[in-house]
């Protein structure tokens, strides 16, 4: 086999329409500046739109999606089977994108390609197959209408392969459609529906032709050692390892972030029914990972009825569940098996049902649709991935079905991109990174619910710091996900060096609460860092890693505010702003507009919540 | 890049039966070759080869290997095992199984339980996130040598 350095630097630039394909590589300062993964997606997709960005219709030719391997795939850092696909999103308007596991990315990687950008439309539907040598066009035929579980298996038949696949969904234009990579999902802001218009129903790539070796093995091997044992010890993998996502269930009800009822009611007792806890011992469960994966967050487990399923993720369970005033574990599993099979968005479909229940009981839009009531589901899925019946309608996402029905104060979403399962009133740090994400209703933009509410560092109820916090956790993330790593090793990273296991507890609380600054100031995030100098070669310090996450941010933001993104858009939804009393005994509604504001002066944005010239400028972001 | 097979096949299909991925076609007694967009490179093929017809990348002679009984085969380290299953999950002949570990517990425990199904690929051990498995050939003493 033959050997690549730390990143091969090439890169494929694919036109659907014309049938063609180059090669090029990106210049080494972007490299430098960027990392890989979704900071060089966006400025790969940023140079070839740029102004032109308002204009172009997601759903359209000019759009691109651009899928990038990052840098740690194939070199057996921790949690490396993950890329990232970036593009514009048809469900928000806006830039979007997502981190995957699954086999594409070491399949594409390993072919020597660090990333592919897919443009143009293809005239019939097309599948594309590239390998070590190049890009081969195939006719999709029968494949074309199929599941993605058989369309997946009918072209993943090698080892050596891996694919992305979309299923009927994103055929039929459902915007909050996704892409299939093994078991795992490019989920957000419809990603399969662009793959669906460009009329691309998979792409496979035929990988295990090189092998990666990182530009300074010696280091490499003392940097990944420590960063496993970092990740292996810490309390919050220990926790995901155990229970899964699902572990946050049982905090959601005690807390007040579980959304119940439409996201009406924050917390109910029954939901218990659906926590990690109660599925470890309901479904006997054993991993179900990435391969290779250092925390095992994915669970499988026998259901009932003799079959073996993969469990849901909290998400899912949070949307479908109590969401819907459903709480019986074993019908989530079969719609979420159902779901991926049809390749829909779990969480921004489980939102629009959610909606659909409370508009009909609300009389703003008939429906059979009904809250606890669970048999007319599973034909709705169908439905709504072949755009028949109430299906039609539903595709559509909350935000476009509020613009028509009206009820736009109880629609989960914000800029369009339904809110995952938590309820921002329980921390108020989760409502601004809501309202502030780049992508929209996004959790995982800055993740603070997981300080205040799951592992108590900082106060729920409280503007104390969380600026400060969403501010620099989204940066961490946006650099994590450019080198595309697991966002669920930070936890492993940055608390487990001594300075923050060996503070006392309460200790941290103080620091963290009022000097959050310090508290940034001190910690450590070295071990991702370090990984990327070993690999690449390419030393960017702890705080120049931290720097090409702000720049990728700033450059999100950028070019979102080119898509037409204002600070009026930066807010939630009225029911979180309005509605204090719940089921929940806190009373506790956002208070945004403060928050938001502060955000911005934090952020080096004006008033309007558009990066200032100079900020640009000193990022390197325009000339 | 893959394995070839040069003029010396005799067209015995002896790989045909032992590559895991069905890459290699041919007719009995005419020369057989290998899909190289399929191919592992395990290098199955060359160890039950009796004309001594497989090269590999480099194009170096894969010698013949037999009985399979000597080939290099996965050894695992459970100490910082895991339970990921991920070195089952990529196994091409599924010839890695998982035995509960501690009753109740999550964890289940790699073990080799169909070695004459294992072709020594190194999938597991390339795939393994914590480094606990080696590919090693058996010796005559019951010890192996790490390949």
């Amino acid at each position: 086999m033959k050997t690549i350095i730390g990143e091969s630097k090439r890169y494929l630039e694919i036109d659907l329409t014309s049938k063609t394909w180059t090669e090029f590589s990106p210049p080494d300062e972007d490299l430098h500046d960027y990392i890989g993964g979704k900071g060089l997606g966006l400025k790969l997709i940023h140079d070839r739109l740029g102004a032109r960005l308002a204009e172009v219709d997601p759903l359209g030719p000019n759009n691109i999606l651009a899928f990038m391997m990052g840098v740690f795939i194939g070199t057996g850092a921790p949690c490396s089977a993950r890329f990232a696909g970036v593009t514009k999103s048809p469900l928000t308007g806006i830039m979007v994108s997502s981190s995957c596991g699954g086999s594409f990315g070491m399949a594409c990687k390993t072919a020597g390609w660090d990333g592919v950008l897919v443009k143009g439309k293809a005239a019939v539907p097309t599948v594309v197959k590239l390998d070590e040598f190049g890009v081969l066009f195939e006719d999709a035929g029968d494949l074309w209408g199929m599941e993605t579980g058989s369309a997946q298996a009918k072209l993943v038949d090698n080892p050596r392969k891996g694919a992305l696949v979309i299923g009927p969904a994103g055929e039929n234009g459902v915007l909050y459609s996704v892409i299939r990579s093994g078991g795992r999902y490019l989920g957000r802001g419809g990603m399969g529906t662009v793959m669906g218009a460009k009329n691309l129903k998979a792409i496979v790539a035929t990988g295990m032709s090189y092998t990666i070796v990182p530009a300074k093995p010696e280091k490499f091997k003392l940097v990944n050692a420590k960063a496993k044992k970092m990740i292996n010890r810490n309390e919050f993998v220990q926790a995901y390892r155990a229970y899964g996502t699902n572990f946050g269930v049982n905090s959601g009800v005690d807390t007040g972030y579980a959304p119940v009822r439409n996201f009406r009611d924050r917390t109910d007792e029954r939901c218990r029914n659906l926590s990690g806890e109660a599925m470890v011992e309901r479904y006997h469960t054993t991993h179900a990972s990435c391969a290779p994966c250092t925390v095992l967050c994915g669970h499988k487990g026998t259901y009932p009825d003799g079959i073996k399923r993969h469990i849901p993720e909290y998400e899912t369970i949070g949307l479908w569940g109590g969401n819907l005033m459903n709480f019986d574990p074993d019908i989530i599993g079969v719609w979420n098996d159902r779901l991926n099979e049809l390749g829909i968005d779990t969480i921004s479909c489980g939102a629009t049902v959610g909606w659909a229940m409370e508009a009909a009981e609300k009389g703003l839009r008939p429906s059979a649709l009904e809250f606890g009531k669970t048999e007319n589901i599973t034909a709705l899925l169908d439905d709504i991935a072949y755009r028949r019946g109430e299906g039609v309608d539903l595709a559509l996402g909350t935000k476009r079905l509020a613009q028509k029905y009206g009820g736009l104060d109880f629609a989960a979403q914000v800029k369009g991109l339904e809110m995952a399962a938590y309820d921002p009133r329980a921390g108020w740090g989760q409502g601004l990174n809501y309202a502030i994400a780049n992508r929209g209703g996004c959790h995982l933009n800055a993740y603070p619910i997981a300080m205040e509410a799951i592992f108590k560092f900082i106060p729920q109820y409280s503007k104390l710091s969380k600026v400060s916090w969403v501010a620099f956790m989204e940066d961490l993330f946006s650099a994590t996900n450019s080198t595309q790593t697991c966002q669920f090793t930070i936890f492993g990273y940055i608390l487990e060096p001594p300075v923050a296991k060996y503070t006392p507890k309460p200790l941290l609380k103080l620091a963290m609460t009022y000097l959050p600054d310090v508290a940034q100031l001190v910690l450590d995030w070295s071990a991702l860092s370090s990984l990327v100098a070993a690999i690449t070669g390419r030393n960017l310090g702890m705080r120049g890693f931290l720097k090409c996450g702000r720049r990728t941010h700033v450059l999100e933001r950028h070019m979102n505010v080119l898509c037409g993104v204002t600070s009026a858009d930066d807010t939630l939804p009225g029911r979180f702003l309005n509605e204090s009393q719940t089921k929940h005994k806190d009373l506790s509604v956002v208070p945004i507009g403060p928050m938001v504001q502060a955000y911005y002066r934090k952020k080096g944005y004006d008033e309007h919540g558009v990066p200032r010239p100079q900020l640009l400028r000193k990022l390197h972001i325009t000339p | 890049m893959s394995m070839t097979i040069s003029e010396a096949c005799t067209g015995c299909t002896a790989c045909v039966k032992v590559c895991p991925v069905n890459a290699i076609s041919g007719v009995r007694k005419g020369r057989h070759v290998i899909d190289a967009s399929r191919c592992i490179e395990c290098g199955a093929c060359g160890r039950v080869c009796p004309a001594n017809a497989v090269y590999d990348d480099k194009n170096k002679l894969v010698e013949r290997r037999m009985p399979r009984a000597t080939w290099a085969k996965p050894v695992f380290d459970l100490t910082h095992c895991i339970s990921c299953e991920a070195c089952g999950q990529k196994c091409p002949t599924q010839c890695i199984g998982f035995s509960k570990g501690d009753p109740g517990g999550l964890n289940v425990w790699p073990s080799l339980v169909e070695p004459a199904k294992c072709v020594s690929c190194g999938y597991c051990a390339f795939y393994c996130p914590m480094d606990c498995i080696t590919i090693v050939t058996p010796t005559a003493k019951g010890e192996g040598d790490t390949v």
